[in-house]
This record gives C-alpha cells, structure tokens and sequence, in this order.
C-alpha cells in the first residue's frame, strides 16, 4: 500500500510533464492514456505434453483457479511434491482442510489396512517467503501399492491477491522450483543395506506449467 | 488335590498338602502365626538417632524389623514368599535391605532384616559395611525406614482417619540401601509393590550425590505417593502440573507426620503440633543441604517460587515450588520483610497462617476427596486452588468464606496462584497462543513429550504470540531460555534463565537456533515483571532429503523411510531415533503449519 502511494503522484507528475510538451507542441493532436483495467479473473491454458504438468481442474472459477499435478500415464509413484512460485499479483489458497494441497484419494496416504480416521497421514503445505507455494503428499506405508501417476494426483489452488492491483491481461509467472515424488521401487524390506540405501531416493522430476493470465 | 491335617508339633501349627492319589506329602506349611509377639525395638538409626521402633519377637525366640501392629492386609508382592519357621508373613510393616558383595555390587536378593538375637538395631553411622548389609550398620538405615514409616502411618491413622496408604490396610515395606544408576539416589513408592525403595546415597564418593534416602521427611514423602496414587492419581510427568501438585502433596505431608512423630506426650494425639516442621526435604540425606526447601523453593535455583504458564514443563521435583510454598505459607504465614524466606513478591503484605493441624486437613480433603486425576494429567494449579477453598469452606465455615478459606486464597494469591482474597485480578501472561493456538497437543501413542509445546524448523523466523491480561499495557520483553532450561550457565537469582537458543528481537520474532532439541523463550510483562510466561518449542531440521532446503518435499523421506527398521537415514527421524514413525510426520507436520501455513 504504502508503494503504491508514492508512485502514484510520481506518475502524476510524470503524466502532467508529457502534458505540458504537449501542449508545447505545434501538433493539435493530443494523446489520452487509458489505464487497462484492474483485473478481475484468472485464465489459465494448460501446458503441452503427457509428463509431469499442472493442469486446470474443472472446479476452478473464474476467481480461483485450481491445478491438479498430473503425471506420465503408466508412471507407478508412491507421493509427490513441490515448491511453485508465484510472481505478485496471486496468492495460494487453502481447501477446506485448510491446507494448500488438496488430496485427490489416488495415493493411500493411511497405514494399509487402517480404518482409523485418525490415523495421520503425510501430507503438508505451505506457503515461504518470496510466495513460494511448498507442498506434498505421501504415502507413509510401503506395503501401500505404487499409484498410477497418469491422474490429478493432488490439487492446488490460486486466486488473486487483492493486495496488489494487476492489470487485465498482466501474465503472472508460476515457476516450478523443484520437484520429487517417491517412486515405485524403493526397495524391499528384506533387502539388504547397500540395495535399500541405494534406492531409498526421491526422484527428480520437472513439471510442466500453463500459461496464467490475469484479465 | 489337598488335604490338611491338623494338630500340635511343638511350636508349630502345620498344614499338610498331600497328594490325594499316592498319599506323598508335598509341602508341609507351618501356620503358628500367634507366636510372633509385637515388641519395641531400641534403634539407632542414622539420621533418626536413638529410637524406639516396633518390631517383634519371631517364633525362632529373634527379632525382627517386622511390625504386625501396622498393616492388617497381606501385601500383595510379599505374598508371593513363602513363610518360613520364623513365623514371617506379608502382613504387617517390615523392613528390607538389598545384598550387596563385598563391593557393593547387587546380587539380585533382598532380606528382611531378621534373626537378630537382641532388640537392638543399627549403629548409627552412615552405611560402609557392604556386603554385610544385616549387620549393625546396615540395620541402621533399617531403623530410619521403620522409625519413618512407623511415623507417617501413624499421622495418617490418628490424625486423617485414614487406614495406612491405601485406605485398606494393606501392608506396605521398605527395602532400603538400592543401588543401581536409578535407585542410589533416588528414593520412590511403588504402587505395584505397595512398597518403598530407598537408595543407599553415592555421596561421599559422589561429592554431588546423597546420603542414604532413609531420613524420616524422605519415607514419610514415599508413604503419601501411597496416599495419592490410591487416592486422587495424579500424573507424575513433565508436561503436567500434576506433577508438581504431586511432588508438593508428598513433601508436605512428610513435614506433617515429622512434626506428628516428634510431638509432646501431652499434645493431642489426633492432631499436628504447631510446631516441628523445618520445611526442608531430606536435609540430612543433602548432608545439609536440603534437596529442597518449602519456604522459599527457588533457594534450589531450579524450583520456582510462583506459578507462571510453563510450569508445566518442570518435573514435578521443580514444578512442586509453587504448592509446596503455598502450603507452607498456609500454615506457617508470610512475612511483610522483603527478602525474607517467608516473603512473597506476590503478597507484600504477608498473610496469617492457620497452623499445621488445619493446613494438613483441608489439604489432605483436597487431594483425597475434592481433586481426582485418574492420571488424566488434566488437574491444574487453578483447580487445586480452587478445591482447596472449597474444602477449607466445608471443613471450617459451614460451607461459607471463613477466616480459613480466606488464608488458602491468600496462600494460593502468594505463590501467584490467582488472586489473593479481595484482590483486583492480576496480570497474567500467557504462551497459550503461540502462532494462532495451534499447538500441538498430544495425539497418538508415540508423542510422549509434551501436552502443550510447538515443533518449529531450526533457522527459521517465526513470530510467537503472547497474550497478556487484565492488564491496559500487554507490552512484554522477550527473552531466550526459561526456567525449564539448565543445561548451560545460570544467572544469579534468576531461575535457570539461560542465553542461547536463537535470537530473539524486541517484537518477538525470534530465529529459532541452528541445532535440534528442546528450546524456550520467555516473554515477562513490562507492565509487572513479576507476571511471565515461557513458551517451549522442540526445534527440529527438516530438511530429510538433503538439499539445504527445509520445505514440504522434505515429507517424502520421512514417509519412505516409516517404520523400517534398517538402513534409516538419521536425517530422516525428527528426533535421531532409529526408526521413523507418525512422531517424525506430527513433528514434520506440525513445524511444516506453525511457521508458513497460510494464515
């Protein structure tokens, strides 16, 4: 806010030093600058490709725009996370859990077996400094079976922060940080140290991001 | 199949059991119980003196440190002995001792102390004679435990109507000069073995351990755990201020039977003396430095004087300050000299006590009829306040205010403990939301912390909240440490406080540290720098998969690693256990929502 308020006389005075060469000019005509509207909406296109994505559920509104993070069909994982950043203009929020990631019920989050609602389950979120969106979900018991990665494994959620004014057709910049998921094989329990160690890993994976206009 | 048969075999009553089948007598049981005569003893006890204690002349024509007059229920693990020819049984109070080699290491038995030809026990000096534990100077620590014993049974038969611990009359025992890392210097009740184990002291070849823990106020202070683990069951753990009303309840009885034990013939025998309490627990077991003191707790340096939120956090040998000061102000008084041992910065006027008979009555109902646990851990300080009014109201006013209910207000007001009677309410300050009231409160089988603490990430600003009340300023000064921290260099006079532990400004956003464990920070109002509150945080690194960063991926390891019993990275326990379970995912979880959820 306070930003805000000293720029906006800068601009004015800025503004008014290009009326005056104006009207210094021989030229009749005069330009009139119109600024482009607050936006109001989130319109998302989501990115090419069959690997690691964010794309838009149906849930989304106009105002709040829901990703789900999908992955390559026939990839076996057992969770996944990342950190997103946002540029300013959007803020993260939170499901009805309150938290900013939404479990979609692909990955068995609970202990195999366990009817016990609460038995606690690894998934957590939040947001860092610099609007660094951080989240992840996993399964905590390895007997669970790996997971098709190939559907919305989990969701986020974005909407504008009607702290800081975009402009309608302002692009805000989402950038993938850093990525991982749990994958398939991470060893048995009756093997032996050198090949748990070897492959108890998280893998690396890039994730794909739409293109997000504010209008 | 059993048969018994019955009749005279000189001094014995014998039951046979015989195999109905072949007629082979199995075991031959020896039932003379009446032969075993009550007598007193003349002890010499090592820190009780010359005593008189109850013994009895045994069928053998010896004597032993047993007491048939006290206990009229078998104890329930001695039962499981069998009597033998002396006429030994597990009813009636008695005293053991645990055998030892030559080098004071334990054999793995116990003996009653027995077959002693005259009934003359101990000689008074401090135990040295390992190995020879039934001997004269071992009976020593024998005649403490019986003359303690003796004493706290009795103070709570005549004087509480109460029928030895645990109400029944079960009979209890002590096993005196333990030894073991836990059991030297430590003395405990056993509610399993309805029992006392008293550690035989590391102290002079330890120079900072104890005596021998026989000295009556320590037994008498075991005799009452009997009391309140039959009674209002209390949780006896870090985390709650049980623990402290606990520890509190045990000290405090024990000075009561002390001034019990030494009083006049002429004095009412069902009721305390006035006199005889030196409010000191085991000043002699200390070598004359009390383990603790009930007038002015805080001369420990570990124990406070008041009530503040965070208590809690001390074990209950700490967090029973507060209770034991109130207690002793109950009936003792506080003075109006500032700096005296019996003047309290939360009542500068002082208070009148009530005497050692009606303090020990209204506590005494308060804990045995008004406050009940269960080991829930849910009784607070507030709440034994307020029972103890109400049962002062009961015993003394007819239901109504009285001079007495007045003087547990006043007390309780003293040790900061709400008001004093007819006071304007106090500031307070509370921890009890840090960041939006999301502590983490204990919720499943392996969070065997702390009901009221905070997982936060190591390195990381976080900005903990304070509420201050009843007060227009809620300015605080913030500060690292706590009393519940005393790993490092003490300031003088200020109750363990200790500097480390982050950096914390002048609004409170403190950086947590930069190493795991346990970490407080204190907020003190400006307003009345007697008003403070420590917050406890255990400070964990997140950063499970190793690439310096401490966000939510750092799940995934945690989760990948639960429950498997080899090759478990350390980095991924929360707690450097050797396994990883849904401690480490609350820990992770918990860290993860109290700095950077969404608010």
């Amino acid at each position: 806010m306070r930003k805000r308020s000293l720029l906006l006389p800068l601009c004015a005075v800025l503004l008014l030093g290009l009326t005056a060469c104006s009207s210094s000019s021989s030229s009749p005509d005069t330009t009139v600058v119109t600024p482009a509207p607050d936006a109001t909406t989130l319109a998302y296109t989501d990115p090419l490709g069959s690997g690691w994505r964010l794309v838009k559920d149906g849930t989304s509104t106009s105002t709040r725009l829901v990703l789900n993070l999908v992955g390559p069909s026939g990839l076996k994982t057992r969770g996944a996370g990342f950190n997103l950043q946002a540029s300013a203009g959007v803020k993260f929020t939170t499901f009805d859990s309150g938290l900013p990631i939404n479990d979609t019920g692909v990955y068995q989050l609970h202990m195999a077996g366990s009817t016990d609602p609460n038995d606690l389950q690894a998934i957590t979120g939040g947001v860092k400094k610099g609007n660094i969106l951080s989240v992840g979900l996993y399964q905590k018991d390895r007997d669970q079976a790996a997971q098709d990665s190939g559907v919305a494994l989990c969701q986020i959620s974005i909407a504008l922060d009607s702290t800081v004014k975009l402009s309608s057709g302002a692009r805000i910049t989402l950038s993938v940080l850093k990525a991982k998921v749990i994958p398939e094989d991470i060893g048995s329990v009756t093997d032996d140290l050198w090949t748990l160690d070897k492959k108890m890993r998280m893998a690396d994976i890039s994730v794909a991001v739409g293109t997000l206009i504010a209008q | 199949m059993r048969a018994a048969l019955r009749g005279a075999n000189g001094a014995s009553d014998l039951v046979y059991h015989v195999d109905a089948r072949t007629g082979a007598i199995l075991r031959i049981e020896d039932r003379m119980k009446h032969q075993v005569a009550p007598a007193t003893g003349t002890g010499m006890g090592t820190y009780s003196g010359a005593v008189e204690i109850p013994t009895s002349l045994m069928a053998d024509g010896t004597y032993a440190l047993f007491d048939t007059t006290r206990g009229t229920r078998p104890n329930p693990y001695l039962s499981n002995f069998t009597p033998d020819e002396s006429g030994w049984g597990a009813t009636g109070m008695q005293a053991w001792y645990e055998e030892h080699d030559a080098a004071g290491v334990a054999t793995g038995n116990a003996w009653l102390f027995q077959s002693n030809p005259v009934n003359t026990w101990g000689d008074g000096q401090p135990f040295t004679a390992w190995g020879q534990e039934g001997g004269a100077n071992g009976q020593s620590a024998g005649v403490d435990a019986m003359h303690g014993m003796a004493g706290a049974w009795d103070f709570f038969l005549n004087v509480m109507g109460r029928n030895g611990m645990d109400g029944q009359g079960t009979t209890v025992f002590a096993q005196v000069l333990e030894t073991g890392s836990y059991n030297r210097d430590n003395a405990s009740w056993s509610p399993w073995y309805n029992g006392l184990f008293l550690g035989a002291g590391s102290w002079p070849g330890n120079p900072n351990g104890l005596s021998a823990l026989s000295e009556f106020d320590v037994v008498a202070h075991e005799m009452t755990h009997g009391v309140t683990s039959s009674t209002v069951e209390f949780t006896n753990a870090p985390g709650y201020e049980e623990a402290g009303l606990d520890e509190a309840t045990s000290d405090f009885f024990a000075q009561m039977a002390k001034a019990y034990a030494g009083r006049a013939a002429e004095d009412d025998p069902a009721k305390v003396p006035a006199t005889g309490a030196d409010w000191r627990v085991g000043y002699q077991a200390g070598h004359g430095t009390p383990i603790r003191w009930m007038d002015r707790p805080s001369k420990d340096q570990r124990s406070p004087d008041g009530w503040y939120d965070g208590l809690l956090y001390l074990d209950g040998h700490y967090s029973s300050g507060p209770l034991n000061r109130a207690l002793y102000f109950l009936a003792h008084g506080a003075s109006t000299t500032a700096g005296a041992d019996d003047f309290s910065v939360y009542m500068p006027q002082g208070m009148t006590g009530i005497g050692n008979d009606k303090a020990a009555h209204i506590w005494f109902v308060t804990v045995t009829e008004r406050l009940y646990s269960g080991n829930t851990g849910t009784v607070t300080y507030a709440e034994a306040r307020k029972q103890a009014i109400e049962a002062a109201k009961n015993l003394y006013g007819f239901g109504w205010d009285c001079p007495e209910s007045i003087a547990v207000e006043n007390a309780f007001g003293a040790v900061n403990v709400g008001r004093a009677y007819g006071e304007a309410p106090r500031t307070q300050v509370l921890f009890a939301d840090w960041r939006d009231n999301d502590w983490i409160v204990r919720n499943h089988f392996s969070d065997t912390g702390y009901g009221h603490k905070q997982y936060l990430p190591m390195g990381v600003a976080v900005q903990p909240k304070i509420t201050v009340l009843n007060n227009a300023d809620t300015s605080v000064t913030w500060s690292t440490g706590g009393p519940s921290v005393y790993n490092t260099g003490l300031t003088p006079g200020m109750l363990g406080y200790v500097t480390g532990g982050g950096v914390i400004n002048a609004d409170g956003a403190w950086v947590t540290p930069l190493e795991k464990g346990w970490f407080a920070i204190t907020a003190t109002s400006k307003a009345d720098p007697r008003q403070f509150a420590e917050g406890r945080a255990f400070i964990i690194n997140m950063d499970a998969d190793g690439d310096n960063q401490q966000d939510a991926v750092d799940l995934g390891p945690i989760a990948f690693s639960w429950y498997l019993t080899q090759a478990v990275n350390p980095a991924h326990s929360m707690f450097n256990a050797p396994i990883v379970d849904d401690a480490d995912v609350a820990a992770f979880v918990d860290a993860m929502r109290s700095t950077w959820w969404n608010k």
